[in-house]
């Protein structure tokens, strides 16, 4: 019996209880438009983060209070970005004893409330110095940035970010005007480039001023949340990142490092860190919507026993006719992948129209890769085989005596 | 022993099931058919003819003795080879007729070339053939259940003549059919047994053991009597 032959006989089985072979083909179908989707929405985050992270630059350490994180057994520690150990001083002593440091940018930033005339928002305010720009490779577009005499005097002064410009003014020019930033008046002197969604915030949301300012007359802090460091090449990073962990361990008096009060983390240690997350997000959605697939399995797996047993005496027939035991065991096994590699190839359909409507709708961004089409296929097909084994062996071991006289 | 027969059995026995349970339906059958035979079988319900058959039709494996057919001894093969002779040597009539439902006469016709290991002939004209050699070639798109018991037996026997086998078994054709119906079933087999194809039938009729030439009679797996008539 030929492949043609016994595909055929499989279909000519399945065709005639089209119903029933399409609602156990739906289980599949949307078991594996599932996973697709669920997958996309996975590979789509992570590949999101990843290029924003990417063009933070990769030429960057990040220093920030709190442990480095991971190990442990290290008892209650504190978050990353929580402590109150980072100073304006340590930054002053990374840009002048470190070598390869081009630029030292110390930051404080913090959520609060701005209000614009009748306009009220709660957006995060970033105090920084005259350095961030290039740092950060981040630029005023009209008017001007913070400069160090602002940084000096403490001046009220702010420069807003893009999605700030439009929420406040609308179509209105901001040079110029006062904003209140925690009911103090902040004159606005310049507004920012778009640049969107960075790491894990949307930079367009903030509003930017001298860090002398945001510490001492809004915040009544002396710490700092970060402290960005741009190394001048790429090559200088881990050479730079251990002296400045050994200068602000010393520093800080501390001889042990997994004591440390702080971590220094590169592009590469976050991007790995951000992969390691969605990596996990993507399995655990995929798993979720795999447990559908299972039970579309399962779902075959009863019909095709319900079909072996209803076509008894046709088995019992074909053996009579001389079927040998494989013959049969195809036939049935067809019947099975046919169902579910069909239900698989309309669940990747199904899927791809999910991950679009998902990224139409929701605003998130999918990518339905080579991969998961790939997954999809041989994970139906391999179920078609899993869950059709078993209902096929059954029929090809019938006694065809007995499966003749089977009422 | 001159020349072979075509079916030698010697001493076979047949036992079902096990322990307290087990049934012995063949108790050491012991006859030759030849080549071209027609042969009847007859005997009480239960006497073991069925059995028999299946034996015979390579359905089965026998408990013990001997069972030949054209020179080889069935009692040393396997599953598959099991398979092939039915493929090749056996055609079946089932007193059930078991024709695949919605499907038309033709394609019943041709199922047994499905699993026909060989050269491949044109199956559709041959059985077409076949089915206007049984006198339904206005039925060749029917399903079986727009045909008459009749109808669907003559495509049964069609169907079991589609791989040209050597030898016929037929277990009770008639046992569903009316006498007109039973009749001309009969006269088929008749007539293949002249063109020279060895028929054995299971009929619990006097007058369908009459188109034989041999009527064998089991009793309580025996054989009773074996004459020619
Ligand atoms: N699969 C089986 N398991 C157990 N016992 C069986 C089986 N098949 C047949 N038998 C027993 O073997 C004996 C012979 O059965 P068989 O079917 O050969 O009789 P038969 O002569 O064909 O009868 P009938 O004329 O009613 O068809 C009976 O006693 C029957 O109960
Ligand atoms: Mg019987």
């Amino acid at each position: 019996m030929n492949v043609i032959e016994s595909l055929r006989t499989a279909y000519r089985g399945l065709v005639a209880n089209k119903l029933r072979s399409f609602l156990t083909l739906l289980g599949i179908m949307i078991g594996v438009g599932a996973v697709v989707t669920m997958i996309s929405i996975g590979t789509g985050a992570s590949s999101m983060v990843t290029t924003q992270i990417r063009g933070l630059g990769s030429n960057l350490l990040m220093v920030q209070p709190g442990s480095a994180g991971g190990e442990m057994g290290g008892g209650a520690r504190q978050a990353s970005g929580t402590g109150t150990n980072l100073t304006l001083d340590d930054s002053k002593a990374i840009g002048k004893e470190v070598n390869g440091v081009t630029a030292v940018s110390p930051e404080y930033s913090s959520q609060t409330q701005v209000i614009y005339k009748d306009k009220n928002l709660n957006t995060s305010i970033s105090g920084v110095t005259s350095v961030y720009q290039q740092v950060h490779n981040f630029h005023v577009l009209y008017g001007d940035f913070l400069s160090d005499e602002d940084q000096k005097v403490g001046a009220a002064a702010a420069v807003l970010g893009q999605t700030i410009v439009s929420d406040l003014f609308g179509q209105a020019n901001p040079i110029g005007k006062t904003i209140k930033i925690k009911n103090v008046p902040f004159r606005v002197i310049g507004i920012m480039e778009s640049k969107g969604q960075s790491g894990f915030q949307n930079l367009d949301e903030s509003i930017f001023i001298p860090l002398s300012t945001a510490q001492k007359r809004l915040f009544g802090v002396d710490y700092l949340r970060s402290i960005n460091v741009e190394v001048a090449t790429e090559d200088q990073m881990t050479q730079a990142s251990n002296e400045i962990t050994a200068l602000l361990m010393s520093r800080h008096k501390i001889s042990d490092p997994d004591q440390a009060d702080f971590n220094v983390r590169s592009q590469a240690d976050i991007l790995n860190t951000v992969s390691q997350v969605t990596g996990t997000l993507t399995v655990l959605l995929g798993g979720i919507a795999a447990i559908s697939l299972l039970v579309g399995g399962i779902g075959i797996m009863n019909i095709m026993l319900v079909t072996v047993t209803e076509r008894t005496r046709e088995i019992g027939l074909r053996k009579a006719v001389g079927a040998r035991r494989r013959d049969i065991l195809a036939q049935f096994l067809m019947e099975s992948v046919f169902l579910s590699l069909l239900g698989g190839i309309l669940g990747l359909l199904l899927g791809m129209l999910g991950s679009m409507g998902i990224a139409n709708i929701g605003g998130w961004p999918t990518v339905v890769s080579m991969s998961s089409i790939l997954l999809a296929f041989i994970f139906s097909a391999a179920i078609g085989v899993f869950f059709g084994v078993y209902p096929a062996r059954r029929a090809s071991r019938l006694n065809p005596i007995e499966a003749l006289r089977f009422e | 022993m001159d020349a072979k027969s075509l079916i030698e059995v010697e001493n076979l026995s047949k036992v079902y099931g096990e322990g307290d349970a087990a049934v012995e339906a063949l108790k050491g059958i012991s006859m030759n058919i030849e080549q071209s035979d027609f042969v009847a079988i007859m005997g009480p319900s239960g006497s073991g003819k069925s059995t028999l058959m299946h034996l015979i039709g390579c359905l089965d494996q026998a408990t013990s003795g001997h069972y030949g057919l054209a020179g080889r001894s069935v009692e040393t093969l396997d599953d598959d080879e099991l398979a092939d002779i039915r493929s090749h040597e056996i055609g079946f009539v089932f007193q059930q007729f078991n024709l695949l439902p919605r499907t038309s006469s033709l394609e019943n016709v041709m199922l047994p070339l499905t699993y026909l290991r060989g050269p491949s002939t044109d199956g559709r004209k041959h059985a077409a053939e076949l089915l206007r050699s049984v006198g339904l070639e206005h039925r060749i798109k029917n399903w079986p259940n727009e045909l008459s018991g009749g109808e669907q037996q003559r495509v049964a026997i069609a169907r079991s003549l589609i791989n040209d086998p050597s030898i016929i078994l037929a277990d009770e054709p008639t046992g569903a059919l009316d006498s007109k119906a039973g009749d001309e079933v009969m006269a088929i087999f008749k007539r293949l047994n002249e063109e020279g194809r060895t028929i054995v039938i299971i009929t619990h009729e006097r007058y369908i053991a009459e188109y034989s030439s041999r009527i064998i009679y089991l009793k309580d797996g025996r054989i009773e009597t074996d004459e020619r008539h």
